[in-house]
């Protein structure tokens, strides 16, 4: 499902989307994937094996909590959610990402006369 | 985490299959798309923590086959670990089992030993230890206690004629206390409230299985015989179930109520004397109470208990979980040793671990090539340490697996060196339990952090890029590695030494406390008893007896005097307390003393220096008159000076009881290093209410006419009476037994140490020249001498221990002080000790270092040149 349009995920923001994934609902490992690509409409895919160390990561961590529970088509799965600190560190990283994306464009933007 | 994966590749085959593919197509679409599970289980394990595990086991599973490479640095390392551990577990176990081992007994949990000593003014006689009560006290604190169910025991010996040797060993309980520590009759019953009521009045006793057994044949219709011990037929009510030994350290073979203990102590009962301590006092908390509240109401009781009977001196009531010999006045005397004890194999066990060390340096050195090899290919510092670590942990463990097998070794051949005629039949539990084990195991894994932590840190911190490129074993900096090597060699042979000055200390101080002068004599008497109690005999009957004896021992050939005394020498010690009378004929403060009752002659038989007046008449004893002898300290503490003859002493009683003292001796000291010596004060033997006695006989030259002549005198006087003849040496010999085998402890870990210690310069000096092979090959190429080499090799190993030993004797100085109350005055700078012991371990380091250092001189110096 590779497309060359696709945005390639930079080292390090695969924890923040799974952080904001999960924010908008409790999710088990495969929903974050399903999430995330429909919420980036298609742009974004996750490299499957790369998920689930990171999700122990976080929740290693205490970004996560976890409760297993059955499925919508009654499986038993393991559900991920996110717990105070969790939600801290979302909006910590939010922010430093949109600093970072506003530099970035003020550098891209700059015309040879502003330099 | 496997059926997490598992849903979410079954979660994917359902989208693709809805997707349009077929259930295989998705399948395997899947799982390709999820990738190499197993590439990913690795990071998902790491995520999860559990790469230390793994790490552990690939490092244990390393360690140990690079310890199969190289068997006998195996060998060796955790033969030297053991010998360390093996000492530290030996004496912890011989701890365990006396002191802190639970009873065996039924649920040993709640069980306690209470115990009561006390203070301040008032004269309180013990029988036992110091801390019994009074049948008095015991009646009074089991009637009121609530927080738990107390017992009363005390031990006796009985004579029956049952046995081999005519006596049995008895332990004289409360009704409640078979019941107590959960025993059950296998025959018969045990003893009702009323049969342990009244004082004398129930002779019922109760058999332990064994003597049944053994004594009586197993006799099945045994309850309601009769058996006569001490002259009193006894019925036997019920035999005890196999299980039950009793909660003593010693197993007895019969069970008798306690009021009956005046049948024990003929003429001289303790059980109406209130004031008198001889019931040890055994107690099991109740489920609502705490130990807290337990010793609080233990506490209040004991003090009533005393006041109750008109004493004003403090109870202190002291309590510990049940346990054979944790009596207050043991553990307080008993501390110091046993810690020293302790510091002692510690040392034992760093030396050991300084060898380790060294040869982990030296092994290490080895290995450089490979541990650079890995360090170049990725492996964290952090991860390599963790691995030396890992292969220190299991040398360790290793190492004290043998060292727990050789303590079990050890322990029961200390406990058999104890001749048997001293201590009895005793039930010491010698076996490992897991307390013994968890100790083990924690001081091997302290040791092997001491030995593995500094070889791992050297290791890793040196420049090893020059190790890949050459083959050979020289070394880059040639001056960092040896100084390591050298501070452990210097570092053994100082904790060696202060060993060996110690134990020499000890030895000497043995030495000369056998043969101090104590003011007495310890050769040369012979000391003969009866054992009246079986026969019957009154005490006025045995009294004539001896005194019969004694006289004819008097005139015998070869015999210089012969006396009768109450007390056996070197072996029993009576306490008492005194008044001195001033010259207005007013009592004074009450203090303690010991006393003898003696007979005639008595001051000449022990020889004992008269220093004012004269001795005890043969008149005087005839008529039972008022006089004491004194010695020199009471005279000096409490008349003033030594002429204290013509003044008169209270030894307790009435104002009728007042005597006059007609002489004053020296001071003796009989062989307790631990109790003050007390002043002491000789009374006349004769009008005592006492059955036992001994005569005493000092004889020149050989004993065995003289002892078969009193053999017959006293048969012709009683053919009914065996007469016990021994010589006085041999009270001395086992009264000096725990210094002696303090010395032998001692010493026995000083020549460990310093096999130990040779054994580590043996192995730093061949290692060394194993390094510098090259080196003396071309020094001697080069046209040295190989007696100058020789010396070059020796020296520097030397030197290292010479300054070892050096801080080592200031270190012996320092702390041989703690010494001093068990060296008999030999002083703890003794010069001898010290010159002998340093001698002693440059002697023997010589010869560690020469063995090796010989090798030097054969090295062929063409091959040497080769070799690469």
């Amino acid at each position: 499902m590779a497309n060359d349009r696709d945005a390639t995920l930079l080292p390090g923001t695969l924890d923040l989307l799974i952080l904001k994934a999960v924010s908008l609902g409790a999710l088990h490992g495969y929903g974050v994937l399903l999430r995330i690509n429909q919420v980036s409409g298609g742009a974004l895919d996750i490299e499957q094996g790369a998920l689930y160390p990171a999700l122990y990561r976080l929740e290693r961590q205490h970004l996560l909590d976890t409760e297993w529970g059955t499925s919508e088509n009654n499986r038993k799965a393991k559900y991920y959610r996110l717990t105070p600190a969790g939600r801290k560190r979302l909006r910590e990283e939010t922010e430093g990402w949109e600093r970072l994306v506003a530099a970035m464009g003020t550098v891209l933007r700059s015309r040879p006369e502003e330099v | 985490m496997h059926a997490e994966l598992q849903f979410h590749l079954d979660a994917r085959t359902d989208d693709l299959m809805r997707g349009g593919l077929t259930r295989p197509d998705a399948e395997r679409r899947a799982r390709l798309e999820f990738g190499g599970v197993a590439s990913y289980k690795d990071e998902i394990r790491e995520a999860f923590g559990l790469r230390l595990i793994d790490d552990l086991g690939r490092d244990l599973a390393y360690a140990w086959r690079s310890l199969r490479r190289t068997p006998t640095f195996a060998v060796t390392a955790a033969g030297a670990i053991a010998f360390g551990v093996a000492v530290n577990a030996t004496l912890f176990s011989l701890v365990y089992a006396l002191i802190l081992r639970p009873l065996p007994v039924r649920d040993p949990g709640t069980i306690r030993n209470v115990f009561m000593e006390t203070r301040g003014d008032g004269s309180r006689g013990t029988h036992g230890t110091q801390s019994v009560v009074s049948f008095a006290e015991f009646a009074f604190m089991r009637a009121h206690a609530h927080t738990a169910e107390l017992a009363g025991i005390s031990e006796a010996e009985l004579s029956c004629k049952c046995t081999a040797d005519g006596t049995l060993g008895a332990q004289l309980v409360s009704d409640n206390l078979l019941p107590l520590i959960g025993a059950t009759p296998a025959l018969g019953r045990f003893f009702t409230s009323e049969e342990t009521a009244t004082p004398g009045s129930q002779a019922v006793a109760v058999l332990s299985w064994s003597a049944w057994k053994n004594h009586f044949n197993g006799d099945a219709a045994i309850v309601g015989r009769s058996v006569t011990m001490n002259r009193t037929p006894f019925t036997i009510i019920g035999v005890a179930d196999e299980r039950t030994t009793g909660p003593l350290l010693m197993k007895p073979d019969v069970w008798i109520p306690y009021t009956m203990q005046a049948l024990t102590r003929e003429g001289d009962p303790f059980i109406r004397d209130a004031n008198m301590g001889w019931i040890e006092i055994l107690a099991r908390r109740r489920p609502d109470a705490s130990d807290a509240t337990m010793l609080a109401e233990l506490r209040v009781l004991g003090q009533q208990a005393l006041t109750a009977h008109g004493s004003k001196q403090t109870a202190v009531v002291s309590m510990a979980p049940g346990a054979f010999l944790n009596d207050p006045t043991i553990t307080r005397e008993g501390l110091i040793p046993a810690s020293l004890l302790f510091l002692a194999v510690t040392l034992v066990l760093l030396i050991a671990c300084a060898n380790v060390a060294n040869m982990l340096l030296a092994r290490g050195f080895a290995r450089r090539r490979e541990i650079a090899i890995r360090l170049s290919i990725g492996a964290g510092r952090q991860r390599l340490f963790r691995q030396f670590l890992t292969e220190s942990a299991l040398l360790g463990m290793l190492g004290g697996a043998l060292g727990l097998t050789l303590s079990q070794l050890a322990v029961r051949l200390v406990v058999a060196s104890i001749p048997a005629s001293d201590i009895g039949p005793h039930q010491m539990n010698l076996s490992a339990d897991w307390r013994i084990v968890l100790y083990t195991l924690v001081v091997s894994l302290l040791a092997s952090l001491v030995f593995g932590i500094v070889p791992a840190l050297r290791l890793l911190r040196d420049d090893l890029a020059p190790a890949l490129k050459t083959d050979t074993l020289e070394p880059a900096p040639a001056r960092r590695r040896v100084p390591l090597q050298s501070l452990l060699v210097a570092g053994q042979a100082g904790l060696c030494l202060l060993l060996l000055v110690n134990a020499g200390l000890l030895l000497r101080g043995f030495d000369r406390g056998l043969r101090m002068d104590r003011g007495l004599a310890t050769g040369q008497v012979l000391i003969v008893s009866f054992d009246l109690r079986q026969q019957q005999y009154t005490p006025a009957r045995a009294q004539q007896l001896l005194a019969q004896l004694r006289e004819r021992a008097a005139v015998m050939p070869g015999v210089d005097a012969a006396s009768l005394t109450t007390l056996t020498p070197f072996v029993s010690m009576s306490f008492d307390a005194a008044k001195a009378i001033d010259a207005n004929g007013a009592p004074g403060q009450q203090f303690g003393v010991t006393d003898e009752h003696v007979g005639a002659d008595f001051f000449q038989t022990m020889r004992i220096n008269t220093v004012r007046g004269r001795g005890i008449s043969g008149a005087e004893l005839e008529t039972g008159a008022r006089v004491v002898v004194v010695d020199e300290e009471l005279a000096r503490t409490y008349y003033g000076g030594l002429d204290a003859v013509g003044r008169r002493i209270n030894p307790g009683g009435g104002r009728e009881n007042d005597c006059e003292i007609v002489g004053v001796v020296s001071a003796t000291h009989p062989i307790s290093w631990a109790r003050a010596d007390r002043p002491k004060m000789y009374l006349p033997m004769r009008g005592l209410d006492y059955i036992g006695g001994h005569v005493l006989v000092h004889y020149r030259g050989a004993p065995e006419a003289i002892v078969a002549a009193l053999r017959q005198g006293a048969s012709e006087l009683d053919p009914n009476v065996t007469a016990t003849v021994t010589p006085i040496e041999h009270n001395v010999t086992s009264a000096m037994a725990p210094v002696r085998m303090a010395a032998a402890a001692v010493s026995t870990l000083g020549g460990l140490a310093l096999v130990l210690a040779c054994s580590g310069l043996y192995g730093v000096v061949s290692f060394t020249v194993g390094r510098r092979r090259r080196e003396i090959g071309i020094r001697v190429a080069l046209g040295a001498d190989r007696a100058r080499i020789l010396r070059l090799v020796v020296g520097q190993g030397l030197r290292p221990m010479l300054a070892g030993a050096a801080i080592g004797i200031v270190l012996a100085a320092a702390s041989a002080r703690l010494l001093r109350a068990m060296l008999f005055g030999v002083s703890p700078i003794d010069p001898i000790t010290f010159t002998a012991t340093a001698a002693l371990l440059c002697a023997a380091a010589l010869v560690a270092a020469l063995v090796p250092a010989r090798a030097a001189l054969r090295v062929d110096p063409a091959e040497a040149l080769r070799h690469d």
